[in-house]
C-alpha cells in the first residue's frame, strides 16, 4: 500500500532538506490507549502496535487520569522498542506525538518521550492534533477519500460534523453541547451494569434486545442545525428503569433502546450536514465508528443517496498510533516542526489548526 | 564519564553534565510549571558549554521521585527518550538522596512536600561502602509532618517539606544546625550519585527504570 500526501507537500520537503525523508515514529497517549506505530511514505504502514488500559480503568467505570498517566509511562518504552524493531530498526527520520487535546498527564509522557527521542535522534518532531489524527485515519486504507469530504468523529470525549476542505482547512459543522456520544455510551452501561467500555458493551447487550418495547427521544432532531445532545440519553435511561426490576430482558431492551436513539440520531445529523454541504464523501471516524448499527445505517443510506463512505478499519476507529504517524508525516512534509521546548494542548480546537497545501 | 542528568520532579528543572574531574556543568531554574519547555534547551545548553556532542555522552541519569508525579514523569519520559535514541544506560537516583547530597552534611532526614497535609521524607546517612555513598536509615515514605521521628544528634533536615511545615517539624529560621532551608533536589547533586553508581558498575545498562511515586492511593 502506498499512500501519498499532496505531491506539493512532498516536494517541498524533499527539496528543503535534500534528505530521504520516510520513516515516521507516532505515538498516541491521549486518553487510555497507549498507541505506536512507524509509518513509510513509500511503504505504507511497517508496524503498529496498541497497549490498552482497559482493565486499569474497568473498575472505575471511566478512565482515571493520573492511572492513564501511570499506565502509558510504564507501556511506552518498551512499545516504542517493540514497534522500531518489528519496523526494522531502532532509527526513524522524524517523529510525530498527540499533543493535544487530551488529559494533561497522559498527553505530557508521549510528548515527553517523543520529543526527546527526536531530539536524541536529531530529526525533525512534530505535535499532532488528536483529532485530525482520527480525521486522517482513512488515508491508511486501500479506498480513500479525496478532499473534500464531511467527516463525523464520534468517541468518548467528541461527538463533532466537520467539514474537510483540505488538511488543516477545517469548519466545525456541529458538535456536542453536553456529554460526546461515547460518554453516554458509557454512562448508561454503567446504568445498566453493564461494564466499561460502554460502546461494546451496550452493542453487544442490545442485540437480544426488543426493538420498539421501549422508545427513547431523538435529542436536537426537532429543530434545525448540527449540533448534538447526548446526556439526556442517559437521563432518559435511567427514568426507565427506575422503579423496575433490572433483569436480563430488561437490560437487553433499554440497551436497544439508547443505541437506537444514539445511532439515529447520528444518522440524522449526517444526513442533514451532507444536505447541507453537498459533499459527495462522508467519512466515519473515533471509537463509536466502529459500532456496527452504525455502520449498517450510514451504508444504506449511502445507498440510496449515492455518497461514498469511508471508515478507517475497525482498529484505526479507536485511539492508535498509526494515525499519529501518518498525520505526523503530512505535517513534517509540509514543513512543521517543533523547538526542543515542548508542552501540550488538554483543550485544542480543530479549527486552530493551519492549513497545509 | 560524560554522564546527563535530569532533574524535574519538584518545582525546580535542572539538568547537569559531568565530565572529566570533578566539573559538573549545570542549568537550574525554580519553574513550578514549564518544566517541559526548559529541560531539553538545558541540555543543549550543557552540551554546548561542555563542546561535546549528545553521540559523546555516557549515560543518563534522573530523578525518579518522589515529587510532583507529572514532574516524575517528564523527567523519566525525556531520560528514556534520550537513552533510547542515543542506546545509553539509564538510572533513576532518589529525590531526597539528592537532597542528601547536596546538603554536605553526612546525616540528613530529607522532606519534600506532598501536598495534603504529608511530606514525603526518608534518612539517610553516608556510607563509602555502598556505590550510591548513602545509606537509608528509614526507607522513602509518605506521612504527616507529626508522624515523622524527630532528629538524632547529627542529622539535618532539608528539602520543602521542612519548609512547608517548619511550625510541625519545631525548627525556625535561626535553627541553622538542624535545618538548611530552601533547598530543592538538582541535577548536579543526581550526577555525582549516578557516576559512582556508574564508576563502581552497579549500573544494569537497561532502559527501564521505574518511578518512584511512594504515594499510590490516587483515585
Amino acid at each position: 500500500m502506498t499512500v501519498r500526501a499532496p505531491a506539493g507537500a512532498f516536494l517541498l520537503v524533499h527539496l528543503l532538506e535534500g534528505v530521504d525523508f520516510v520513516r515516521v515514529l507516532g505515538i498516541e497517549t491521549s486518553c487510555d490507549d497507549t498507541g505506536v506505530a512507524v509509518y513509510d511514505d513509500e511503504r505504507g504502514l511497517l508496524a503498529h502496535k496498541l497497549a490498552s488500559q482497559v482493565e486499569t480503568h474497568q473498575p472505575y467505570g471511566g478512565v482515571v487520569p493520573e492511572l492513564a498517566a501511570r499506565d502509558h509511562i510504564r507501556l511506552l518504552m518498551p512499545l516504542v522498542g517493540a514497534v522500531l524493531d518489528e519496523a526494522g530498526g531502532r532509527y526513524a527520520d522524524a517523529v510525530a506525538y498527540t499533543a493535544g487535546p487530551g488529559l494533561a498527564g497522559a498527553l505530557l509522557v508521549g510528548v515527553a518521550l517523543g520529543r526527546s527521542l527526536a531530539f536524541g535522534w536529531e530529526v525533525p518532531a512534530a505535535g499532532i492534533h488528536h483529532m485530525e489524527g482520527h480525521l486522517l485515519a482513512p488515508m491508511l486504507e486501500e479506498d480513500k477519500p479525496d478532499f473534500p469530504f464531511l467527516a463525523l468523529l464520534v468517541s468518548g470525549g467528541h461527538s463533532q460534523l466537520v467539514d474537510v476542505h483540505g488538511v488543516g482547512r477545517y469548519q466545525l459543522l456541529g458538535t456536542t453541547r453536553d456529554d460526546a456520544v461515547g460518554e453516554a455510551f458509557d454512562k448508561t452501561a454503567k446504568l445498566l451494569g453493564l461494564g466499561y467500555p460502554g460502546g461494546p458493551a451496550i452493542a453487544a447487550a442490545a442485540q437480544h434486545g426488543t426493538p420498539e418495547r421501549y422508545r427513547f427521544p431523538r435529542p436536537m432532531t426537532d429543530r434545525p442545525g448540527l449540533d448534538f445532545s447526548f446526556s439526556g440519553l442517559k437521563t432518559y435511561a435511567r427514568n426507565t428503569v427506575a422503579g423496575i426490576e433490572l433483569d436480563e430482558r430488561t437490560i437487553a431492551d433499554v440497551a436497544w433502546a439508547f443505541q437506537d436513539a444514539a445511532i439515529d440520531t447520528l444518522v440524522i445529523k449526517c444526513t442533514r450536514a451532507l444536505e447541507k454541504t453537498r459533499r459527495q464523501r462522508l467519512v466515519i471516524a473515533g471509537g463509536v465508528g466502529a459500532n456496527e448499527e452504525l455502520r449498517k445505517r450510514l451504508a444504506t443510506l449511502a445507498t440510496s443517496r449515492g455518497f461514498g463512505l469511508y471508515y478507517p478499519r475497525p482498529a484505526f476507529c479507536t485511539d492508535n498510533g498509526a494515525m499519529i504517524a501518518y498525520a505526523g508525516w503530512v505535517r513534517l512534509a509540509g514543513g512543521q516542526r517543533d523547538g526542543p521546548g515542548f508542552s501540550v494542548r488538554p483543550r485544542w480546537p480543530l479549527t486552530e489548526l493551519l492549513p497545509i497545501d | 564519564m560524560n554522564l546527563l542528568a535530569i532533574d524535574t520532579a519538584t518545582e525546580a528543572c535542572s539538568v547537569a553534565l559531568s565530565g572529566t574531574g570533578d566539573t559538573i556543568l549545570e542549568r537550574f531554574q525554580i519553574e513550578s510549571r514549564g518544566h517541559s519547555n526548559l529541560v531539553l534547551t538545558m541540555t543543549e545548553d550543557v552540551l554546548w558549554e561542555a563542546g561535546i556532542s549528545r553521540h559523546d555522552l555516557d549515560g543518563i541519569a534522573f530523578d525518579s521521585g518522589p515529587g510532583s508525579f507529572t514532574g516524575i514523569r517528564i523527567g523519566l519520559g525525556v531520560a528514556q527518550g534520550l537513552a533510547l535514541a542515543l542506546d545509553l544506560p539509564l538510572l533513576g537516583v532518589s529525590s531526597l538522596m539528592a537532597l542528601a547530597e547536596g546538603s554536605g552534611v553526612n546525616a540528613v532526614l530529607p522532606a519534600i512536600d506532598a501536598r495534603m497535609g504529608e511530606v514525603y521524607w526518608g534518612r539517610l546517612a553516608r556510607d563509602q561502602e555502598l556505590a550510591e555513598g548513602w545509606v537509608w536509615r528509614d526507607e522513602a515514605r509518605v506521612s504527616t509532618p507529626a508522624a515523622v521521628p524527630a532528629l538524632v544528634a547529627d542529622e539535618i533536615g532539608v528539602g520543602s517539606g521542612w519548609d512547608g511545615y517548619s511550625d510541625a517539624f519545631g525548627v525556625s529560621e535561626n535553627d541553622a544546625q538542624r535545618w538548611l532551608p530552601g533547598r530543592c533536589p538538582r541535577a548536579s547533586d543526581i550526577a555525582r550519585i549516578a557516576c559512582r553508581c556508574f564508576d563502581s558498575g552497579v549500573v544494569s545498562g537497561g532502559q527501564i527504570v521505574p518511578p518512584i511515586y511512594i504515594r499510590d492511593a490516587v483515585t
